[in-house]
């Protein structure tokens, strides 16, 4: 079929995928037992009438169906729901939160990719040797640790050792007088024209991203190298030799870009995995991101937060599956089949 | 036989995952209490105490050990559910097709679409805790995996030849998915779970970081090194470090046996290719 | 590869760059702090307890805001500063005791006169009576403490009436509190409600100038306030932190320059040792107690011995010591404060005899001992809980008892809390406010929503609540609230713990001194800020008599300051 007919099917087919996913995750709020009231009360004494109250203010004492549809209807609105915990509007909180956690997962990125495709080409050019062993044992142990250890463990050895590094958060605190323009905070201190908040916003930076990008640039990098190996045994690498040009050539014209779609679009598939681990790295170094506020809203049951942060977290998985299935059906028309 | 490398994983994977269990017997033989409070509140690692001890004077190296079975036993539990569910709904899927195909793999691409682990974090929240709600929830994130592979298999196999003279002679759709055609499978499925023993081991231990693992006093790696995070500023290091260390060390064995065993079945797959 | 590796050591170098300018301008250059105008000193607290809902006192009742609305907003009635026998209310934004009607319905208060709200706004009669009645219209968590309040009239311009559903002694001291701080009224008319909770406004010493949420909050002086001898000379700024060892570290570097409520218990030691630092501290109001449950059919705790039984088993010093380093210490009382007739009558179950639980059990038909649950929650009561219920089960089973520990998380576990399902369960209690009746009628009275929990149904102490709550007179409420104490110890459905004590550290570098005062709901406390003379800034906190040892002092030793007659010399009439 055409790609447009292909993508056209694909964007449909993510809608009543995304609908199931909120259906579902409506549906498991409400079996959740405890209830969201009491567990913003919590250790509180208030009365039964008041705790009555809010819950009829919070829409909590409809039926189930009609929650659901006001729900799914605000949806098309963009509105999200009103959040019980912060008792503002839902977007609200996604909004605040989203800018930290694509600055903590866009600089991680910005680490693994570079240093997994690097790692992963020098591995494939001395396949077989010691370097190549090195560089398999070291991504390979490197990805059996779990992403929140390793974040301790860099903790750790700051204070252990006395090093001059923030482990936590994403800014100090007297850096009150930055204009909060994006909520990136880098970007944001560049065009505040502050070098010190600059300086502060790369340092609490620093731990966060060693430990996600190193975690995302393990897998990157036996990608990498199985893919590029594969194709230096290729035919065509052969004809390129024989022509006569030399390896470098022939690596960087023939072998590598070819080599670097499959690489780039796995990336892609692993949208999901560094989203987990930005869960786990926000929670270690008290990240303001949305993995924190997902965690914190489960624990106080706010269904809308709640149901807010997983349809995020599955759009954005859905739309760099989506991506990468495009750029497939681009690249290789058999799959549009 | 085997290629050099996968064989060398293969043994390395498994010796790792013996001398592991191998800890795990000995504590309980030689009878340690990882439960046992005492005044020596976050010493250091020391003879007494070599992996040091918490917060409340739990020994630290027996706490650490017996956690051994419950994070494997969860893990364990998690792969048994996503294969059983995964496995056998990809192969009836995949077997009959047409709509019952589509419904259901469109159900598993929606699933497919969150992170495990916050399908975990959501079942676990919404069951609580325990060896099997926690071996559920992480489970459950897995599924899509199996459900993929064997359907991919079963719509590969499904058009051959011996397939279709089975069904002549009159054999029944279940002799026919569950004799004929899963064996097929079996391979693949075989290295997706040593590898998931290892994701699962970390999920657990993740679940448990997060405050929503196994319910304390268990000894669990990740709630207790996730306890440790609160000392570390004080200068304790040794209650998050060590339990980490095993996470590496089980995780590392299973790894290892499963890309082995990966490598072995995809060579040997490519062999018999390789005879027609 | 020559020309990767070219571009991949460029790589390396910019980043190292970028990282060693970031060390520079952090490390070696003189620090300048906000951009904003620096007309006074700023003082920056650290807290752990977020301003995650509202800054509208009408809404919110979390510590974290009431800390802060206390300062923003005057009560009518204050617990006024110092160490007092008899904590007297006095009047801050009333401008006299109230007058009480004969059958205790109306309360007839006069106000304060040339007092203006922080947007240039009088106060006045109509004020109140707007403040009150808007709390109908709000999503209020705190609104319930003046719920015995009917409804409000405005006699004239300057006395206001309420109008009551039930005589309550109690109302005085509710009126402390920040709820029936009376708010701007065109404050809210011209910025809505939800907008008036991110910056609302009040008649007291400070005034919000900013709040980024769940970052900080910014106060500064309100320089119009009425009392002038009470004027802040400085800024506030309340940075918020989502854990301690981040605010602990914070402190460390100079970050902040007092750490307030609360630092865990985990990370006290470093900071005791450290000589930049010093410390105010105070045994604060809430309990760690355990709750017994006798009205559960089939529960062996249903029968009084038992639960003696496991009064005498519990060691709280082993407690105290290992789950809480020894800096909350162990409790033998209920959160009666001192002023409001605290009686140690759990002192009858010390010390810890296990002897003594076997043999009540036996006697009570349990030769072999019971098999019960205890629930717990590990997190918002603290994150020492599950070393507690650890520590309970270990002391219980010597004694032959047999726990299951479940732990469950919050939603769950503050449902069936409430409804009284756990048999046993770990929980907090603490007082809302400064009447001894506030904490009776939750714990003791069959209605109230403590005793809920561990359905507990008592004539005796229903009629003392009642008594307690029906007469004015300090002496007769000291015998009242005494044996009502003594019969909630001998029925044991509470097992106290520990105290909690809060420890203030601050740099000696910015901060020359804290005072902070016993009760929590003292609306003062002094705060020095270096090179300046003392300035009482005002918040509510507690007394303390500053003893810089590193051994806290317990509760007890603050008890002793007072007389065994504590009591609050109601103005009532």
């Amino acid at each position: 079929m055409r790609l447009r007919t292909f993508i056209l099917l694909r964007l449909l087919l993510t809608i009543p995928m995304i609908l199931i996913l909120i259906t579902v995750v409506f549906s498991i709020m409400r079996i959740l037992p405890g209830d969201p009231v009491l567990a913003v009360i919590g250790s509180r004494n208030a009365s039964e009438q008041q705790i009555e109250a809010l819950r009829h203010q919070l829409g909590l004492d409809k039926p189930l169906y009609l929650q659901y549809l006001g729900y799914i209807g605000g949806l098309f609105r963009g509105d999200f729901g009103y959040s019980m915990v912060r008792l503002d509007p839902v977007t609200t909180e996604l909004a605040i939160a989203l800018p930290a956690t694509i600055e903590l997962t866009f600089w991680s990125m910005l680490l693994a990719i570079p240093l997994g495709i690097y790692s992963g080409v020098v591995a494939a050019k001395h396949v077989g040797g010691k370097i190549d062993a090195s560089i398999r044992i070291g991504s390979l142990v490197r990805w059996c640790v779990p992403v929140f250890w390793f974040g301790l463990v860099l903790q750790i050895l700051v204070v252990q050792y006395g090093l001059p590094f923030p482990i936590a958060g994403q800014a100090s605190s007297r850096m009150i007088g930055v204009p909060d323009v994006t909520g990136l905070y880098v970007v944001d201190a560049v065009l505040g024209r502050n070098p010190q908040a600059l300086a502060d916003a790369f340092l609490h930076l620093l731990l966060p991203v060693l430990t996600l990008g190193t975690t995302m640039a393990a897998s990157i990098t036996q990608i990498a190298r199985t893919n590029i190996i594969g194709v230096l045994g290729e035919d065509y690498i052969k004809v390129a030799s024989l022509k006569g040009c030399t390896d470098e050539r022939v690596f960087q014209k023939h072998a590598l870009p070819n080599a670097l779609i499959p690489i780039l679009t796995y990336t892609g598939l692993q949208v999901a995995v560094l989203l987990q681990g930005a869960i786990l790295t926000e929670t270690v170094f008290s990240w303001p991101g949305l993995g924190r506020l997902l965690i914190v809203a489960v624990g106080y049951r706010d269904f809308n937060l709640i149901q807010g942060c997983v349809i995020f977290f599955a759009l954005v998985v859905s739309v760099a599956n989506l991506i990468v299935d495009i750029s497939y059906a681009m690249v290789d028309p058999r799959v549009r089949l | 036989m085997w290629p050099k490398s996968s064989r060398s994983m293969v043994i390395a994977g498994t010796v790792i995952i013996v001398v592991v269990l191998a800890l795990d017997a000995y504590t309980h033989i030689v009878g340690l209490n990882p439960f046992a409070t005492s005044y020596q509140v976050l010493s250091p690692p020391s003879f007494a105490h070599v992996m040091g001890t918490d917060q409340i004077g739990r020994d630290i190296f027996s706490r650490v050990s017996f956690g051994t079975t419950f994070s494997l036993l969860v893990a364990f539990v998690s792969v048994i559910i996503s294969v059983g569910v995964g496995s056998v709904t990809g192969a009836f899927s995949g077997f009959f097709g047409g709509k019952i195909d589509r419904v259901t793999s469109l159900a598993f691409d929606a699933l497919y679409a969150l992170p495990p682990l916050i399908i975990a974090i959501l079942i676990a929240a919404m069951i609580g805790p325990g060896i099997v709600n926690t071996g559920l929830a992480i489970g459950i994130g897995y599924m899509p995996q199996y459900f993929r592979v064997v359907r991919g298999i079963i719509l590969s196999i499904k058009e051959r030849p011996f397939i279709e003279s089975t069904r002549a002679i009159g054999a029944g759709y279940g002799t026919l998915i569950f004799h004929h055609m899963i064996p097929y499978a079996i391979p693949s499925i075989i290295a997706l779970m040593t590898l998931n023993m290892g994701s699962g081991i970390v999920d657990v231990a993740g679940l448990g970081f997060l405050g929503l693992g196994l319910p304390p006093p268990t000894p669990e790696w990740g709630t207790d090194l996730g306890r440790g995070r609160d000392f570390i500023t004080s200068g304790a290091w040794w209650p998050s470090t060590f339990p980490g260390l095993m996470i590496v060390m089980s995780v590392l064995g299973f790894t290892l046996l499963g890309q082995g065993l990966d490598e072995v079945f995809r060579s040997a797959s490519t062999k018999q290719k390789e005879k027609f | 590869m020559k020309m990767k590796r070219t571009y991949v050591i460029i790589a390396a170098i910019v980043v190292i760059a970028i990282i060693g300018a970031s060390f520079g301008y952090n490390y070696f250059l003189p620090s300048t702090t906000t951009t904003t105008p620096k007309q006074y000193p700023t003082i920056v607290l650290g807290t752990t307890l977020d301003v995650a809902v509202n800054l509208d006192p009408g809404v919110d009742y979390q510590v974290g805001v009431l800390n802060l609305n206390n300062i923003v907003f005057d009560p009518l009635y204050e617990v006024p500063p110092g160490i007092y026998p008899d904590v007297v209310l006095q009047p801050r934004l009333a401008a006299g005791p109230p007058v009480v009607s004969a059958d205790g319905l109306h309360w007839t208060i006069p106000l304060r006169q040339n007092v203006k709200f922080q947007d240039g706004t009088p106060f006045n009669a109509t004020a109140v009576k707007f403040s009150f009645d808007r709390l109908s219209t709000v999503q209020s968590y705190s609104a319930w403490l003046l719920s015995s309040v009917a409804s409000v009239d405005v006699v004239d311009m300057y006395t206001v009436r309420f109008n009551l559903n039930y005589p309550n002694a109690a109302l005085e001291g509710a009126l402390t509190m920040p709820v029936a701080g009376p708010v701007s009224p065109s404050a809210v008319q011209s910025m809505g409600n939800e907008k008036f909770g991110a910056l609302a406004v009040g008649t007291g010493p400070f005034k919000y100038v900013e709040w980024v949420k769940g970052d900080h909050v910014t106060l500064a002086p309100f320089e119009d306030y009425w009392n002038q001898s009470r004027v802040p000379q400085i800024k506030l700024v309340y940075k918020i932190y989502t854990d301690s060892a981040a605010m602990k570290l914070a402190l460390q570097k100079g970050d902040i320059d007092i750490a307030w409520d609360y630092i865990a218990t985990t990370d006290y030691q470093s900071l005791l040792a450290d000589p930049n630092l010093k410390y105010a501290n105070a045994a604060e109001g809430y309990h760690v107690w355990m709750t017994l449950n006798d009205g559960i059919p089939g529960s062996p705790l249903e029968d009084v011995n038992v639960r003696k039984a496991i009064e005498f088993s519990v060691d709280q010093k082993e407690i105290s010591d290992l789950a809480y380093h020894g800096l909350y210490p162990p409790s033998q009382d209920t959160p009666f404060l001192p002023g409001f007739y605290p009686k140690p009558s759990w002192d009858q179950y010390k010390p810890t005899n296990i002897a003594k639980a076997k043999e009540l059990l036996t006697a009570a038909g349990h030769p072999n001992g019971i098999d019960v649950n205890l629930y717990f929650t590990p997190i918002i009561y603290g994150k020492e809980i599950p070393d507690v219920a650890a520590l309970l089960q270990a002391q219980l089973a010597k004694a032959g008892i047999r726990v299951t520990l479940n732990a469950v998380e919050q939603a769950s576990f503050v449902k069936n809390f409430r409804a009284g399902n756990y048999e046993m369960a770990i929980g907090i209690m603490s007082p809302d406010y400064p009447d001894a009746d506030n904490v009776a009628s939750f714990i003791a009275s069959s209605t109230g929503s403590y005793s809920k929990r561990v359905r507990l149904n008592d004539t005796t102490l229903d009629t003392l609540v009642q008594q307690g709550v029906s007469t004015s007179d300090p002496a007769q409420r000291a015998k009242i609230y005494g044996d009502l104490q003594d019969r909630l110890a001998g029925l044991a459905v509470y097992v106290p713990l520990v105290h909690q004590a809060n420890y203030w550290f601050y740099r000696l570098a910015s901060v020359t001194g804290v005072l902070s005062y016993y009760f929590q709901y003292s609306p003062w406390w002094t705060l020095q800020a270096t090179g300046q003379t003392s300035q009482i800034i005002s918040s509510e906190l507690q007394v303390v008599g500053i003893t810089v040892t590193l051994s806290p002092p317990t509760f007890k030793q603050y008890a002793n300051v007072l007389t065994s007659t504590g009591n609050v010399k109601s103005t009532a009439s």
